[in-house]
Order: C-alpha cells, then sequence, then structure tokens
C-alpha cells in the first residue's frame, strides 16, 4: 500500500478509533490484496511507509468477499464489481485475506 | 587330470586377469652390506645400488640418503617417486616396455614394499618440481612424508640435453625401485589382495544386475616434463585404447613428467592408482566394474579431438552406464577433461570428473580453464594456489633455493632462515587428480 | 559488554520520503532507525543497535558516484560504528547497485564489516558478491522481516569477528571463493561414492559447480536483407548532444530511445557519447563512428536494406551489470518487434 493511502488510514483511525473503521480493498491479486491487509492490520512489512511497525489491527475485507458483498445492494454490485468479480481468483483471494484477518486482526467478528 | 578338466582350467583362465597383490610391510629403511628385507626393515647396500646406477654413463655421481617419517627433512626438487615392486609369478616383469620385456602384465603375484619408496632429486631439469617435507604444516600435504624414502640424488654429465637429463632420472628411479624389489621377491607378504577383471561378456554374465562402469584415466602427454608412458610407447604417440586396471599395478603406465608438482601422477601414484582400487572395493556389489580406458592430453586441437572422440566410442561400444574420469595436470588438458565429459555424457553414460583448481591465491578467480553444464558430478582435490608457509627443516636433500623457482614459489619464497612461503602448487602430490588425497575445496 | 554499534543506508522510497519522483534526494543522516531499522533493532534485541540511518536517493547515488561516496563515508566516519548495513534492495536494480557500491567503499575505506541484501538477479549481485557479504531475499520489499531475520544475526556474527560458514548454511549470496580443507576420505573415494549416487538418480552434491557461461544462439540469417527494417542498436553510449537523460558514463542504470528520422549523419553538433570507458575524441568528433547512421543511410538510397529504423537504442557498456544490460533489452526488444524491425546492428566499443 502506498505512502499516501497509509497514512490516510493512520489519520482516519487516530480520528475514529480502530473499532470504528472498516477497510475496503480492490486489489487485483490475491497477494497484493494479503499485502494490503497486512499493511492495516500488523504494520507495513517492507517498513517504508507511515505504518511501518505500527500494528491497527483493523478490520479489512476485500470487495470480492461475502461479507462486503452481502452488504451493498446487489444490482450497483453487478454494476460495478460484476464483470471484476469474474476475471479475478476469488476463492484464492478470499483465503488470503481471511488467513491475514485471524492472524493480525484485533476484532473476532 | 583330464584332458577336459585341463581345456576347462584354460578357458576360465584365459576369460579373466587376475593379480595377486602381496604387502610387505615396511616399517624403516637402514642402509645395510646386503640389501634386504627383515621383519619389516629394508636394509640397502648403498655401494651396490650406486654402481648400479653409475652404470649409465650420463650420471656422474650418485648420493643416496633416508628420510624417515617424522623426521625434519625436506627433499627438493622431488623428480619421481617410485614403489619397489617385484613380479614373482606370471608372465612379464614390473615396468614392462621399459626396465622388462613388454609381454603383458598384470596377472599372477606381484609383491610390494608398502611402506617404503624412492624419491630421485638432483640438479633442477626445469622449474616444475616439487617439496617434500616430512614433518611440519607441509608433511600434511604430500602422501610422500609417511614412507620411509630412499632419496636419491644424481648429477649428469656436462651439456647433457634436457631430455636426456629427463629420461637418465627418470631411469634412476625405476632402476632403483626394481633392484630394491628384488628383497622382496622371497618374502612372505604380510597381506595378499586378489584383484580380477573378467572378460567383458562374461563380466555383465555375472552381475547383470549392476551398473556397468569403466574408469577412464587421462594421461599426461605435452612434450618434455609433461609426457608418460604406456609399456614404454609415449603417450603422445597413442589413441585412446583399453587397458586392464591390474596392469598398471605391475607398472604398465610411468611417469615422465612433473607438470606442477600438486597434480603430476609420480609413478608412485600410478601403481597406487586409488581410482582402481576404490572401484575394486564396490565391484560386484554396487557396481561392475568392467575394465579400464586410457587416452592422452596432447596440445594439438586434432588429437584433442581424436582423442576424445575415440575415447567416447570405446564408452559407448563397451556399453557402459557410468565412468569415472580423472585428469592430469591443469590449464591446457582442462579442454581435454570437458570434452572427454561431454561426449560421454552426450553417449547417455554418466560421468564424475576428478580434477584440482587453479583459483588463485584468494581463491575468487575461475578454478578451470573450460567448463560446460553436463559436467555435473566433479570431484576436486583443491586449489592448487593456496599459499602456505613451510618452516625451515633441518635437513635439506636436494637444493632448497630451487624454491624461488618451482611453479607456486617465487622471487623471495625461500627466506633467509630456510623457511618456503609458496604455493601448494610446489608440493608433490598436493592436489593430485586420481583422488589419492582427502584434501578438497568448497565454496564461499 | 556495550552494544554493536551500526550504521544503516536506505533509499528515499524506505525513509516514507517518496517514490521515483524523489530519487534525486541527497544524502541525508539522521540519528537513530528510519524505516526499516525498526525491524533490525528489533531483532539485534540487546547485541546491537543501529545508531544513525542515512538516506540517500538512486538517481543521486548512481548519478554523482565519486560525491555520493565521498559525502556518505564522511556521515559513517562521525558515528564511527562497528559495522554497516545497506538496503536490502531485494530487486531495485539501482538500488541493489548503490548498495552495493557503498557498502564496499566503506569496507575499504573504514575498513569495518559491512552487510547488505538483495534479490539473486539484481544487478548490483553480481557485480558486488565477491566484494561483501550480500545476503539474499526475496524479489519484492513484502519479503523484509523475513530478509532481516538472517541479516540481523548474520550482522552480529560479522561485527562480533565470528568465523563465517558456507553460504548455504549462512544465507548469503555465493561469493565465488575457493577454500582447500580435509574431507574425511579420500577424491576417489569420493568420486566412486557420487557415481554410484549419480547412477542411482540419488541426491548428490558436485564439489565444484561449473560457472555459468550464458551464451546466446544467434538466430538464423535473413532471407532478403533488402527488404527488411534494420535497427541500430548500441552499447557504446552513444547519446544525443548533451545527454538529456543523463546515462551514467559507467555501471548504467538507464537506457535511451532517440529519433534519428532526417539524420544522414551524426555529427559533434547533434551527438556525443556518454561512454566513459574509452577515450571518447573520435566518438565525439563523429558519433557514426559508433553508431554508423551515416553508412545505413547510404545502404538504405542503394536498396540494400529495406530501411533504417527511425529509432536507436543506446546505454553505455562500461562496467554496466550483465543483469541491467538484459533487463534493458528485454524491455526494448519488445518495442523493436511492435516496430516491425526484422534485425538489429549491435555495436559495442
Amino acid at each position: 500500500m502506498d505512502l499516501e493511502n497509509q497514512k490516510r488510514v493512520k489519520d482516519i483511525t487516530e480520528k475514529h478509533g480502530a473499532e470504528n473503521v472498516i477497510v475496503v480493498l480492490g486489489a487485483a491479486e490475491a497477494e497484493a490484496a494479503g499485502l494490503a491487509a497486512e499493511t492495516v492490520t500488523a504494520g507495513d512489512p517492507t517498513f517504508a511507509g507511515p505504518l511501518a511497525g505500527v500494528q491497527l489491527g483493523l478490520r479489512v475485507y476485500h470487495a470480492v468477499e461475502p461479507q462486503f458483498k452481502g452488504e451493498v445492494d446487489a444490482d450497483v454490485y453487478e454494476d460495478q464489481i460484476g464483470m471484476m468479480e469474474m476475471v479475478l481468483e476469488v476463492d484464492e483471494i478470499i483465503e488470503e485475506m481471511t488467513d491475514i484477518r485471524e492472524e493480525f486482526c484485533k476484532f473476532n467478528d | 587330470m583330464s584332458l577336459d578338466i585341463a581345456l576347462g582350467k584354460q578357458k576360465e583362465e584365459v576369460n579373466c586377469m587376475r593379480l595377486e597383490l602381496g604387502n610387505i610391510l615396511i616399517k624403516d629403511v637402514q642402509f645395510g652390506e646386503e640389501t634386504k628385507v627383515v621383519d619389516g626393515v629394508l636394509y640397502v647396500n648403498k655401494d651396490e645400488l650406486t654402481n648400479l646406477l653409475l652404470e649409465d654413463e650420463n650420471i656422474t655421481s650418485v648420493s643416496i640418503e633416508m628420510a624417515r617419517p617424522g623426521k625434519s627433512i625436506r627433499i627438493t626438487p622431488v623428480k619421481d617417486v617410485v614403489e619397489p615392486r617385484v613380479k614373482v609369478d606370471g608372465p612379464g616383469g614390473i615396468f614392462p616396455g621399459v626396465l622388462s620385456k613388454v609381454e603383458t602384465v598384470g596377472t599372477g603375484r606381484t609383491h610390494v614394499l608398502k611402506g617404503a619408496a624412492v624419491v630421485t632429486t638432483g640438479k633442477i631439469v626445469a622449474f616444475q618440481e616439487g617439496i617434500v617435507d616430512m614433518t611440519g604444516p607441509g608433511a600434511d600435504y604430500t602422501p610422500f612424508s609417511k614412507l620411509n624414502n630412499v632419496v636419491i640424488s644424481c648429477e649428469v654429465k656436462e651439456g647433457l640435453k634436457q631430455h636426456e637429463h629427463e629420461k637418465a632420472l627418470r631411469m634412476v628411479g625405476l632402476k632403483s625401485s626394481k633392484y630394491l624389489g628384488e628383497a622382496g621377491r622371497d618374502v612372505e607378504p604380510d597381506e595378499i589382495n586378489t584383484y580380477e577383471t573378467l572378460s567383458l561378456l562374461k563380466s555383465v554374465e555375472k552381475y547383470p544386475e549392476l551398473p556397468k562402469v569403466a574408469y577412464v584415466q587421462m594421461l599426461q602427454s605435452q612434450g618434455l616434463m609433461h609426457d608418460t608412458y604406456v609399456y614404454g610407447v609415449d603417450a603422445k604417440q597413442t589413441l585412446s585404447t583399453l587397458i586392464n586396471p591390474t596392469e598398471i599395478m605391475d607398472g604398465a603406465i610411468i611417469s615422465g613428467n612433473c607438470v606442477s608438482a600438486c597434480d603430476k601422477n609420480t609413478t608412485y601414484h600410478h601403481l597406487n592408482n586409488p581410482v582402481i582400487h576404490d572401484m575394486f572395493e564396490k565391484h560386484g556389489k554396487e557396481i561392475n566394474f568392467v575394465g579400464m580406458i586410457i587416452t592422452n592430453e596432447n596440445v594439438y586441437l586434432a588429437d584433442k579431438e581424436r582423442s576424445s572422440d575415440w575415447t567416447a566410442k570405446l564408452a559407448e561400444y563397451l556399453g557402459l552406464d557410468g565412468v569415472i574420469i580423472s585428469q592430469e595436470g591443469f590449464g591446457n588438458p582442462d579442454t581435454d577433461l570437458i570434452m572427454n565429459c561431454k561426449k560421454i555424457e552426450d553417449k547417455g553414460i554418466d560421468t564424475v570428473i576428478i580434477t584440482d583448481e587453479y583459483a588463485g591465491r584468494d581463491g575468487a578467480s575461475q578454478s578451470l580453464a573450460d567448463a560446460d553444464p553436463k559436467a555435473d558430478a566433479v570431484v576436486t582435490g583443491g586449489n592448487a594456489n593456496e599459499v602456505i608457509e613451510l618452516p625451515p627443516m633441518d635437513k635439506v636433500i636436494g637444493d632448497a633455493r630451487v624454491a624461488n623457482k618451482i611453479a607456486g614459489g617465487f622471487d623471495g619464497s625461500l627466506k633467509e632462515d630456510g623457511s618456503i612461503v609458496v604455493e601448494i602448487q610446489a608440493i608433490t602430490g598436493a592436489t593430485n587428480e586420481l583422488g589419492f588425497n582427502k584434501l578438497t575445496a568448497k565454496g564461499y | 559488554m556495550s552494544k554493536i554499534r551500526i550504521v544503516h543506508y536506505i533509499n528515499q522510497f524506505f525513509a516514507g520520503i517518496g517514490g521515483e519522483e524523489k530519487a534525486d534526494y541527497k544524502p541525508e543522516i539522521r540519528e537513530g532507525i528510519v524505516g526499516p531499522g525498526m525491524e533490525f533493532n528489533k531483532k539485534f534485541g540487546d547485541e546491537a543497535e543501529i545508531v544513525a540511518t542515512i538516506i540517500c536517493g538512486d538517481s543521486y547515488f548512481n548519478e554523482n558516484l565519486d560525491e555520493a561516496k565521498a559525502k556518505v563515508i564522511d556521515m559513517v566516519k562521525e558515528y564511527n560504528p562497528d559495522l554497516f548495513i545497506a538496503g536490502p534492495a531485494f530487486n531495485a536494480g539501482r538500488y541493489g547497485v548503490a548498495c552495493g557500491t557503498i557498502a564496499n567503499a566503506v569496507k575499504e575505506e573504514l575498513n569495518i564489516p559491512v552487510l547488505t541484501g538483495m534479490y539473486e538477479e539484481n544487478p548490483g549481485a553480481d557485480m558486488f558478491k565477491k566484494d561483501v557479504y550480500i545476503m539474499e531475499t526475496k524479489n519484492s520489499a513484502a519479503g523484509m522481516r523475513k530478509a532481516i531475520k538472517t541479516m540481523a544475526p548474520f550482522a552480529i556474527k560479522l561485527a562480533k569477528g565470528e568465523e563465517i560458514g558456507g553460504p548455504k548454511e549462512e544465507g548469503y549470496m555465493a561469493r565465488g571463493i575457493r577454500k582447500n580443507y580435509f574431507a574425511d576420505k579420500r577424491g576417489s573415494a569420493r568420486a566412486v561414492d557420487m557415481l554410484i549416487n549419480k547412477l542411482n538418480k540419488k541426491k548428490f552434491e558436485t564439489e565444484f559447480p561449473m560457472p555459468n557461461f550464458d551464451r546466446v544462439d544467434p538466430n538464423p540469417a535473413i532471407k532478403d536483407i533488402t527488404k527488411s527494417k534494420i535497427a541500430l542498436v548500441t552499447s557504446g553510449g552513444i547519446v544525443p548532444k548533451g545527454n538529456p537523460d543523463h546515462i551514467e558514463s559507467s555501471s548504467a542504470s538507464k537506457y535511451g530511445k532517440y529519433d534519428i528520422q532526417g539524420f544522414n549523419d551524426l555529427t559533434s553538433e547533434t551527438h556525443e557519447t556518454a561512454h566513459g570507458g574509452y577515450d571518447p575524441v573520435y566518438a565525439n568528433e563523429d558519433a557514426d563512428r559508433v553508431l554508423p547512421v551515416d553508412v545505413l543511410r547510404d545502404l538504405e538510397k542503394e536498396g540494400k536494406i529495406g530501411e533504417l529504423h527511425r529509432y536507436f537504442y543506446t546505454t553505455t557498456g562500461n562496467g554496466t551489470a550483465v543483469a541491467s544490460s538484459k533487463a534493458f533489452a528485454e524491455e526494448f526488444a519488445k518495442e523493436l518487434i511492435a516496430d516491425g524491425v526484422e534485425a538489429v546492428i549491435l555495436t559495442s566499443t
């Protein structure tokens, strides 16, 4: 996750509290999604950005995950994400995201 | 004995070459009134041996001294090391084609004065002979520090050409060994090992399940100080051919070279070729050691191509599954080594090659002058350029000043106090490519 | 026992200053840790600590080698550390070259142990693995934690002067240095064992891995060259006058693509050489000597070739890593093919 976005996530979390923040990702691959997810939970694994060594433990989901899909309007989802959903490795992404959350997320819901 | 049985026995004998090697363990050498072996001590009649050697009119003076293991003695320059052996039964004699007639050897029984050796030294012939320290750090790098050495130094006639000088010294070593070997003729050996090679088809018939392997020995053949002789024939003049492992044990191959001392095969190395011994160890158990191919290392490209093609052709013809290839020397013959390896691998035969390295004093340079990804199984005798400091010895047999001139030495190698800073290249047998030693190298 | 003092060198990205746009960042030193230094200190525990971090942009470093080296070394001197760590650089080419260069320079000038880390294909690896210890890392910064996990204890070993084991066990890139030792068995026995394993398709380890010569097989000849589009590519460093893209005189970190449409001849007014490895006088007088545009225009007119491609590609071959050259060519070869070029005349010096 680039430095700009890391800063934004950090600032927002500081302002509103970790329990009130959810991060939604749109990465194209499981690995990239995993890295971003790790960044907002365990800290920037590359140690290059503001979240280096900062463990926010936030709730984080990818747009194709059921936890997000289930919460939004089905038509809007189909419209905006339907196409991408067909090309992405959805299962892999879900697996990667779940692993990260299990290991690093502060919240167990 | 009935005719049938007589014929049957004959048939068995013609399909196999069997040699009994009887080791007479020598634990000391001394001068004595008679040349003989008694209770493991080799006594040498100095005058008799001296006179024998002076029969060659090119030799003007001879001096003989003993160098025993652990003593503070340095021998340099070392021309050749030879092991005294004598043929007690079977056709032919030791060093066929050179000191004995050309009859095929390798069968019957041969006695060995094990633990003794003849070391020839003398006024420097070229700049490539070596050092043997009988004690100290240098002793770890040469197998000859562990032997009871009869060291022979010779002066030759004024104006003798280099070729003849080399030959004269070569013959001194061989003659002396033969002479001393005779002392073992009627002595009962302490141990007897039997080595047997069946004819190819019989061998395969006997061990149908075992992989067929052969030993490919490369012989140095690059000219003066770089030659090898097979039954007296200059290896430069040979085509790759088959030979029986036991023939080597009777001196079929002798050294006329001193490449760099570290990877030169002395006649002692040939007689005790460790690849042959270790192949026999596993013969009939994990491998079928069917035989041996010898090939040369000439300097001309056409010869290199011809010899390596021929070697690969023979390997294929024998239906081999695998070979061990040993090299002699470095630099120029690295090309022959890789040619042999590649061509044999291309025939679908597995190879393991034994070589040594010249990776520079810091070990960072490329070890071999040629390479190929097919040479994926290499055994190394170590980096010959590694530097060692040899402490001064109480006695020097030969001439220590040569340290400044021999390969591996440099101006200033020899220090005032008698110590020598030199590459292990200068130590006789240090990085031997028959795999004689435990020295090896690894990468960091 | 006091803690081992370490100075750490990183680039602008890992310092959180910015990406490519900030690659010209001049050397700056800060007390304590910055960025990845955090994880290093964590792994060092009580034994060592990073006392200062030097930050330098990759472009600045590579384009101002002498000044950058001198400046950084002065900064390191200030802190009088026991050890110097650069990177790790993973697969970032210019960063890797900078890390290798500065680590080597510190080692030579200050005579302290140095350590860096990179991915095996990083051009800096081939260039410096003989001179400095380079820890093997993954190919992206995502492997930071793992890299530091191996680098930290190794750094402590180096600082303490402990005996260093072989590359496989310690995790650094094989430096190609051979050292002798005495094995348990003699060579012939090892050879027989090796052969038996090889014959039985069992694992064995060669005592000397063959060097990699990496030859390129030539393509088949062009059928009809009078119809072909030919392009010029050079490692002789020919660039438009003024070297607008600052291609380095040695150890190039980039290549250039320049338009020669309308040029029948290169002159001292229009072109020059950036290459620092040969006497530039003659190439500067007439760049055609290295990039033969004039001759090819003649051949074009005479109908001997189909066409001279409008773009040429150039870089400096001097000291440039094989891996870099490979990477450049992989990139622009695609463009050449897309542009319908059939053959390339590659000039070098």
